[in-house]
């Protein structure tokens, strides 16, 4: 049975954490330690917030909202997620591709 | 339990019809003798724990009668008077308060119309009777005990109140002191039953008599049923049901005539139809109008008529979802609107601000100019404790009537205002949001292929995968999509009213497993399936509801939108880190339903239903889904626990 990234224990994610290497795993690793997935989903598809990928808001703009958001968003403050810690999160987001057209998913098409 | 030998009659009363039972119970006896024998010593009245015997009088055994009477019980007669009204079900968990009404609907009244249904819960058993009516179009009646049933059902009646559903609770008690055995009667039984659910049901009574009885039910079905459609409630003496009915009662049953609706007053109805065919922008706001398909109907005729965009907020299905008039998710439209109509809006003021940012100051949306217009049958009932009747709005016209009943009229005043010019003008702008349909549904598929492949599934894919296969059968979705995007509502072809049942009228937790068995069992018999797609959180509440689907074979189909927790409650307190300046890492404490992982599938198969799961791969869902028809069309519920994105 496969693990759910959901299903994923706190204790895996940090290890996760430690082990990732690159900005996008360590991005993709704080993403979901962080919850930013509860709102946005695990591959920035958006859910309860807004898409955020594929094609995510410069690495300024993302820093500058994230600590001052507006609406339901809530604010992280640096000691809570660093600016370091936000370029990984937003090299993860750039990292990841766009969803296939439409006219090729036979089930959006009923 | 036990009879007090100082209840004679009582045990009369009951004794012809459990003859056969009571041969092999070899318990304590209602023979005076013995039972003195064999009973402790009384205890004193400072005494708090209970004694064996009182304990066992609600725990243990049932006594052994002695068969020397065949007098009729009252609640053969309250059998008559259910009856009468075609009622088909009686939900309950069995209740000892209730034990002389039980005896007789499955012995004198042949479990049949109605047939006894088993419930877990109290508050299941309401929340059958919610999501069976919205199906059916009829009351169940629920049956709980005394004070601790009435507890348990409160939150049920709570959402059935707030969500215009009727269903008859009765709730058993034993109002006359002298008649209970000890402790555990006394805690179950009051002075006023229900007095905890009188602020959200429509009316209640006390009857003493059977007569009483007779009247009242009638009465509570008919104040029920008549708009706004309401829950009602009855207290059962066990003394009513147990009794023999008195030689000089006759038995008469009242007569339910027809029931009528309210309907608008026809002056207003005549400008509110010159007000509709001169915009140039009008749109209507739905929320529950259309109780039944012929408010369904109505309301298409009249959007068809006027042109007007139609926002269904989906507390019923009240607009078919993939008509070009259809703005449920272009709400932005109500800005540019001259005229807006509600009907049975709970919440109108909300869908013409917004709260922008979680601001505590809404802001008007529309235009300044725009007149507003209400008809919602919930002007006729308002109680005082409960602000379900939400914020005040400044309607240019509120009409207290239902709006399904008004349609009708209004729509013929409509067609009396009619005039070539206008048709010509309403017809160019209806041509207008037909050619942007296509564009909106589109725009939706796209939306929905984000994530399309993610682990876990995307609550898109999830819909869509169900979508394929479902839209082959006769179907009906018995949950709500609030919490998954509302992807079935803007993706799925919807076109008729019993396809969808909105969701939690009070938006209490525990209401989806057994208001989906209710509304499975009423689609049953219309020989389609049923499906409901539950969120894990509310599941948990009250699973029951799925070993009553079993029980009763209900053919449902269950999927576990499993996230692994109250997600909305995770940015909840997240929001609240983010205020103090504190890490978010830490918000899934309380928040989250992980260590151990819940496993759905068990927890069905451990309840007599087929199961699978969990499917975390997009990739299995489209086989399990082929599997879980198949076994629900055979009369087989199915649950399949998919996991999923947060929402």
């Amino acid at each position: 049975m496969k693990t759910s990234l959901i299903a994923a224990s706190i204790a895996l994610l940090f290890v996760a954490l430690a082990t990732a290497q690159t900005p996008v795993e360590k991005g993709r690793a704080l993403f979901l330690k962080q919850n930013c997935f509860r709102c946005h989903g695990t591959q920035g598809q958006g859910t309860a917030g807004p898409r955020l990928a594929p094609n995510p808001p410069s690495t300024e703009a993302l820093i500058k909202y994230v600590r001052k958001p507006a609406g339901a968003m809530p604010a992280y403050c640096e000691k809570c997620v660093s600016d370091e810690e936000l370029t990984d999160i937003r090299a993860y987001l750039a990292s990841i591709p766009p969803p296939p057209p439409v006219k090729d998913i036979p089930l959006l098409n009923e | 339990m036990s009879q007090s030998d100082k209840t004679p009659d009582k045990t009369m009363n009951r004794r012809g019809l459990l003859k056969g039972a009571a041969a092999g119970i070899a318990a304590a006896t209602s023979v005076p003798g013995v039972r003195a024998q064999e009973a402790p010593p009384a205890p004193p009245r400072t005494a708090p724990p209970p004694t064996v015997a009182q304990r066992a009088a609600e725990t243990g055994p049932p006594a052994a009668l002695e068969i020397t009477s065949t007098h009729r019980p009252g609640s053969d007669y309250m059998v008559d008077v259910i009856k009468s009204l075609g009622i088909e079900y009686f939900a309950a968990n069995p209740a000892s308060t209730l034990k002389g009404l039980h005896e007789s609907l499955i012995n004198y009244g042949g479990n049949s119309a109605p047939e006894f249904i088993t419930c877990t819960h109290e508050e299941a058993s309401v929340a059958f009777g919610n999501g069976y009516y919205k199906i059916a179009g009829k009351p169940v009646v629920a049956g709980v005990h005394g004070t601790v049933g009435s507890q348990h059902a409160s939150m049920a009646v709570y959402n059935a109140y707030c969500d215009q559903a009727p269903v008859i609770m009765l709730a058993g008690n034993i109002g006359d002191a002298n008649r209970r055995r000890g402790y555990v009667d006394w805690l179950h039984s009051a002075s006023d039953v229900l007095a905890i659910t009188r602020e959200y049901t429509k009316w209640d009574d006390n009857p003493l008599s059977l007569a009483h009885f007779g009247e009242s039910f009638v009465r509570a079905y008919k104040m029920a049923m008549t708009p706004p459609v309401m829950p009602v409630a009855l207290t059962c003496d066990e003394s009513l049901q147990e009794s023999p009915v008195p030689h000089d009662f006759d038995g008469r049953i009242p007569k339910l005539g027809e029931l009528s609706a309210p309907v608008a007053d026809p002056n207003l109805t005549a400008k509110l139809a010159k007000m509709l065919v001169a915009a140039d922008n009008p749109i209507i706001v739905a929320s529950r109008a259309a109780r039944t398909p012929a408010g369904y109907a109505a309301l298409v005729e009249l959007a068809e008529l006027i042109q007007a965009p139609v926002i269904d907020q989906h507390f019923r299905l009240n607009f078919p979802t993939r008509h070009p008039l259809n703005f449920s998710y272009r709400t932005r439209a109500i800005a540019g609107a001259d005229v807006i109509l509600g009907l049975e809006v709970l919440d109108f003021f909300s869908a013409l601000h917004t709260y922008a940012g979680g601001s505590p100051n809404p802001r008007a949306i529309t235009k300044p100019t725009a007149k507003v217009v209400s008809i919602a049958a919930q002007e006729l009932f308002t109680k005082a404790v409960y602000q379900n009747y939400q914020r005040f709005e400044d309607a240019d016209m509120s009409i207290a009537a239902d709006p399904e009943a008004t349609l009708p009229f209004l729509i013929e005043a409509v067609k009396r205002e009619m005039t070539d010019d206008r048709k010509r003008a309403i017809a160019a702008r209806g041509a207008g949001y037909a050619k942007a349909w296509p564009e909106t549904l589109e725009k939706m598929r796209t939306d929905a292929s984000y994530g399309w492949d993610s682990s876990p599934i995307s609550t898109g894919r999830l819909s869509m995968e169900l979508w394929g296969q479902l839209k082959k059968e006769d179907w009906s979705l018995v949950s709500d999509t609030v919490f998954m995007q509302n992807w079935p509502l803007k993706l799925w072809e919807f076109n008729n009213h019993h396809q969808y049942i909105g969701g939690r009228g009070g938006e209490g937790l525990g209401y989806g497993a057994p208001a989906a068995a209710g509304a499975a069992l009423a689609n049953k018999k219309a020989g389609r399936i049923s499906v409901a797609i539950l969120g894990d959180g509310d599941f948990m509440y009250c699973p029951g509801g799925l070993w009553t689907a079993a029980h009763h074979r209900a053919p449902l189909l269950t999927i576990i939108q499993n996230n692994r927790g109250y997600n909305q409650e995770v940015m909840l307190v997240q929001r609240m880190a983010g205020e103090h300046g504190r890490p978010h890492d830490r918000c899934n404490i309380g928040t989250t339903l992980l260590d151990p992982n819940l496993e759905y599938a068990k927890i069905a198969q451990g309840m007599g239903v087929e199961a699978e799961g969990p499917i975390s791969d997009p990739a299995e869902l489209a086989a399990a889904i082929g599997r879980g028809i198949a076994a629900v069309k055979s009369g087989r519920p199915y649950l399949i626990d998919a996991i999923t994105q947060s929402r």
